[in-house]
């Protein structure tokens, strides 16, 4: 009931007024002609009676006419505005209405527009596959870069990031859509380096040479260190002055870099003293031939001595150089399973089936080089052993990983393998293979197995250091492309309120617990998050993680979320995992499903982590009931149900905010249509 | 008296080595190349064979293979000492069979040492 529309009640009320005035008049009129006081009474009462009874009449009349037109009307429209944005939902009418067929027609008005929306979304399906073609391909192929690229609008706002880029920065929570550039990286690079551009590009007006770009090392702020490079984009709509970034861990060479020059130094410092000895005891023993007992054992104490701290030198020299890594661009890390689906793959073809065995692992080799070894020796242990078929294992030992190839037959004898390694290694351009095993940093041995009548041949290859913190290749998701950089200015003129809810950010979240009371010894065992940006989700930035909480999960609780004792083991305490929770969330609005009951577990440990959720707090629960105060049914499984929301993975922090994000979208809808444009609006109504 | 067979193309460390060994009560004897390395194993049936690797003719690894291979010469006791220093060498050697493998530059001390503790572990054993 909108104020100025003419409101029912006005209508009776104006009714009843009115008869009431006509029975008055009526009655004065009447009295007006009677002079007997008693037969004036009389009709006065008369009167009386029948105004009161109209009046009773009225009242009833008003109250079956709420009861079964007006609540219901505005229970309908209620529900038809449900439809509105969930067309499947069943619109519920207590049966008794005087309605008649309303109901029915808006149920089917809502099928009708289920159907004719799945029709248009197939429609739009289709053709969007065709239109983005082009724009699919170019994602997939920035999905596939090694590099890490990062797209900054003119503030040094994230507006663009690929999956290479979180390897990049080791999944630094801060790294996301519209957060800043500076969480990530050192400023002064990054602010010096888009002077030089921006400089550049007014300098030359003409946007092309001149835009090459600068390049940089610079430091993470986890510390690792970055090799970037920055070039400043062409005027795209709505990006003026944006600039990407692209960066690589060189933190190992880096450091491997640093560590081989002052062991180098140190040797060669180290190497000086005694070598200057031993000259001098050379010179001794040739000039001074006579000399006595004593001092000759003095000088071959010295000799000894020095020869042995030389000798000591030599050995660290030694060692470095063995460790030294071949020239970036040749060597890198190789995942093995990789090389051997392509190995198994080429020899199949030449009728010989090669089965690859072990863990993945890790090596740090030339490709072309290894696939080509690996190739070779398995045709030649067939030629000389007459096997079919030959396996493979993969050993991780102390810094090789042995390929240890293994086939029925005989051993290879030293001689023949020699023979082998002075075969020139054709499609490696002119060197032998024995020249390709050198440079490998790799030997090649064959000695009978345990088993009688088999044989081994071992490749040691370098492992590449690291083993479990590299990560085997993830099929790359889609990166995200925020179309015009929302600006969660929390700086809005006239305060946080005044943010349209249309271009704030959100961050939706859910807790596991293992029980109820946060204050009574419960504790979170898992906390998620999801990012929503510009009204939609953001894909691939997520926040999930397990936490220990440091007393055992009860079974009930187990029974609810399926989280046990063993899978929280060696988890993150709550404390870490809300630094990079609050570093995940950054300016934007916590959202979620009875929120205040996460809330109070998280303020419980802000202190002792170090963080503070300052900003809003917004309640779906809330704010469902506001919109849906005529049923009672607000459990985050009725309100997804109610607004068409699919349910899947109940009960997970992760599973839930998704389920919460999309509720709180189709909610923020619905609060549109009732006026509420704002975050404050929104908060007002949430009540929290 | 044990008896040590010195296999090394390079004559100073010959010297030496047979100095030490002679020193130590051992009977030894010296041979330049891999192949005559075979022979005199056969014929001398050392206890230890001090083998360097980088030889001509044929080298260490395919000595200490070969003996390895003859079910005759079981027993004998072989240390490499060479100048191949890399890793994935000495892993070579000790999968051909070798007991020890002993990097150049080394310390005598160290050599005889390492000898008379192998020697002692048969006799023990």
């Amino acid at each position: 009931m909108v104020a100025g529309r003419p409101h029912p009640w006005h209508l009776l009320v104006a009714v009843g007024v009115l008869c009431v005035a006509l029975l008055a008049g009526a009655d004065l009129l009447l009295v007006s002609g009677l002079d007997d006081p008693g037969a004036r009474a009389a009709v006065h009462q008369a009167f009386g009676a029948a105004a009161g009874l109209t009046l009773l009449v009225l009242a009833c009349l008003g109250g079956a006419l709420r009861r079964y037109v007006f609540r219901p009307l505005e229970l309908l429209g209620r529900e038809t505005r449900i439809v509105g944005v969930n067309p499947a939902h069943a619109v519920e009418l207590a049966p008794r209405h005087l309605l008649g067929d309303l109901p029915e027609a808006i149920r089917e008005l809502g099928a009708g527009l289920a159907r004719s929306k799945s029709a248009f979304d197939a429609v739009a399906a289709a053709g969007s596959d065709g239109h983005d073609d082009r724009h699919a391909r170019l994602e997939a192929i920035l999905s596939a870069l090694q590099e890490g690229i990062i797209v900054c609008d003119d503030r040094a706002r994230i507006v663009f990031c690929n999956p290479a880029a979180k390897v990049v920065f080791r999944d630094n929570p801060a790294l996301g859509i519209g957060r800043s550039l500076h969480l990530l990286v050192a400023a002064a690079p990054i602010e010096n380096s888009l002077q030089l551009l921006r400089q550049r590009r007014v300098r030359h007006r003409e946007p092309d040479e001149a835009d090459g770009g600068v390049s940089f090392v610079c430091a993470a702020v986890q510390g690792s260190i970055l090799s970037c490079r920055m070039r400043l984009l062409p005027d795209l709509p709505g990006l003026p002055w944006s600039f990407v970034l692209t960066c690589e861990d060189v933190s190992r060479e880096a450091d491997a870099l640093g560590r081989r020059e002052s062991l180098l130094r140190a040797a060669v410092k180290g190497m000086r003293a005694p070598l200057t000895g031993l000259g001098l005891s050379a010179d001794s023993l040739e000039l001074l031939p006579d000399l006595d007992a004593d001092s000759r054992a003095e000088l071959e104490r010295t000799i000894t001595r020095d020869a042995r701290r030389l000798i000591g030198q030599f050995e660290v020299l030694a060692r470095e150089i063995e460790a030294m890594d071949s020239p970036r661009y040749l060597v890198r890390d190789v995942f093995v399973e990789d090389l051997a689906a392509s190995v198994a793959q080429r020899l199949e073809a030449q009728g010989l089936r090669l089965t690859m065995i072990g863990d993945p692992l890790w090596v740090k080799a030339d490709v072309h080089a290894l696939l080509f070894l690996l190739e070779f020796l398995a045709l030649r242990i067939r030629r000389s052993s007459g096997a079919a078929a030959i396996e493979v294992e993969s050993l991780l030992g102390d810094r090789h990983v042995y390929f240890n190839f293994c086939w029925k037959g005989a051993a290879v004898p030293l001689a023949e393998i020699e023979g082998w390694l002075s075969d020139a290694a054709e499609p490696l351009g002119a060197q032998t293979v024995r020249d390709v095993l050198e440079r490998l940093g790799s030997e090649v041995w064959s000695r009978p197995h345990e088993t009688p009548g088999f044989a081994t041949l071992s490749l040691p290859v370098p492992a590449a250091p690291g083993q479990c913190a590299l990560r085997p290749p993830v099929p790359p998701a889609r990166p995200v492309f925020v179309e015009a950089p929302a600006a969660g200015e929390i700086e809005a003129p006239g305060g946080w309120e005044s943010i349209p809810l249309d271009r704030a950010f959100f961050v939706v979240f859910d807790t596991e617990t293992t029980g109820l009371a946060p204050g009574g010894g419960d504790e979170i065992v898992s906390l998620a998050g999801v990012k929503i940006v510009n009204r939609g989700i953001v894909v691939g930035e997520s926040f999930n993680q397990l936490v220990d909480p440091g007393r055992a999960v009860p079974a009930a609780s187990t029974r609810i979320h399926g989280i046990t004792d063993d899978q929280v083991r060696g988890q993150p305490r709550i404390d870490a995992v809300l630094r990079a929770f609050h570093s995940f969330v950054g300016d934007a609005v916590l959202v979620g499903h009875n929120a205040a009951f996460d809330m109070r577990f998280i303020r419980l440990k802000e202190r002792s982590a170090g963080v503070r959720f300052r900003g809003p707090l917004l309640d779906t629960l809330a704010l469902s009931r506001h919109l849906h105060d005529h049923t009672p049914a607000h459990s985050l499984d009725a309100v997804a149900r109610r607004l068409g929301v699919a349910v899947r993975d109940r009960h997970t922090a992760l599973g839930d905010s998704l389920i919460t994000a999309e509720v709180f979208l189709k909610l923020l809808y619905l609060l549109q249509e009732r006026g509420v444009s704002t975050l404050g609006g929104a908060f007002e109504v949430s009540g929290r | 008296m044990p008896r040590i067979l010195i296999v090394d193309d390079e004559p100073n460390i010959v010297l030496a080595l047979e100095l030490l060994m002679k020193r130590e009560g051992y009977e030894t004897r010296s041979v330049g190349d891999g192949e005559r390395a075979v022979e005199a194993t056969e014929a001398f049936r050392p206890d230890l064979i001090l083998l360097d690797v980088m030889m001509p003719r044929l080298d260490g690894f395919e000595v200490c293979q070969r003996i390895r291979s003859d079910p005759a010469l079981k027993g004998v006791f072989i240390v490499m000492l060479t100048a191949k220093g890399r890793e994935v060498e000495r892993e070579k050697g000790l999968a051909l069979g070798a007991d020890l493998y002993i990097t150049k530059p080394f310390s005598t001390r160290e050599v005889v040492r390492k000898v008379k503790e192998l020697l002692a572990s048969k006799s023990g054993a």
